[in-house]
């Protein structure tokens, strides 16, 4: 049996997801997060997969912030660039 | 446990199993979230059988601290045993409804009752009732043999699983 693989989730996709769950039980996420959601308001199944995507939300915000912070001049080329910076600034 | 880890194992086991012909199968899939290939990630198969059964396989890994190497938990898992819903997702996978009662589902999420049992009518069985089954360590290849043992054999799940539910 041939394992497959789902398209990743982006972080919209997993937002609209969630803002799907609030809508079809007409509740916030507030309410969400406050609730017992093993409740009969909100079946075991659907309660499971509403906590799997505020993970999946969380790592992928999460990852958001690596990735951005690994464009960043490291502190060195910081200081580099600080240095023609104000060379540039000497020479004008 | 690590993602590659992970995927190697289910794929492994997947492999072994070989279903009626007529069975449909949605899955098996193994998606993790972030790349490469980090937690959290989902693991959820499902097979539809002819007569109007279906059995249904989830785990939900979530992170565990970085601290610890960016590892999986395995925090939340479904395993469903019991007659098929009409009602479908878009994938076809069967809709949970009280109206479909599980002949057998073993269930933890990450809410605060932790590890349950749904067996023969009953919900919500917590594991002080369960003797000679640690409902916390239930592994979803051995769920699937049970459910193909019982269905060659109809023999009841506490006999083939070797548990019992005390009053």
């Amino acid at each position: 049996m041939q394992i497959k693989r789902r398209t990743a989730p982006t972080i919209d996709g997993v937002f609209r997801q969630l803002k799907a769950f609030e809508f079809r039980y007409r509740i916030s996420t507030e309410d969400f997060v406050r609730q017992d959601l093993s409740e009969n308001a909100v079946g075991e199944d659907d309660a499971m997969e509403w906590r799997y995507l505020r993970e999946q939300y969380s790592a992928l915000q999460e990852d958001a912030v690596e990735r951005l912070y690994s464009t960043l001049p490291t502190g060195n080329e910081a200081r580099l660039n600080n240095c023609e910076n104000s060379s540039e600034l000497l020479a004008a | 446990m690590q993602f590659a880890e992970y995927d190697r194992w289910f794929s492994e086991q997947a492999n072994g199993f070989s279903f009626e012909p007529t069975c449909l199968s949605i899955g098996p899939y193994v998606t993790p979230t972030v790349a490469p290939n980090k937690p959290p990630w989902k693991a959820e198969w499902t097979v539809l059988y002819e007569d109007g059964f279906y059995l249904r396989v989830v785990e939900n890994w979530f992170r565990r601290s970085t601290s610890l190497g960016g590892r999986g938990e395995r925090k939340a898992f479904s395993f469903h045993y019991g007659p098929t819903n009409p009602a479908k997702n878009d994938e076809g996978v069967p809709l949970y409804s009280d109206d479909y009662p599980a002949i057998i589902r073993i269930d933890q999420d990450t809410d605060e009752r932790g590890s349950h049992l749904h067996y023969e009518g009953e919900n919500h069985i917590l594991q002080s009732r369960v003797q000679n089954l640690r409902l916390s360590n239930a592994d979803p290849f051995w769920f699937i043999k049970a459910v193909v043992e019982h269905r060659r054999s109809h023999e009841s799940f506490d006999q083939i699983m070797r548990f019992t539910v005390t009053k």
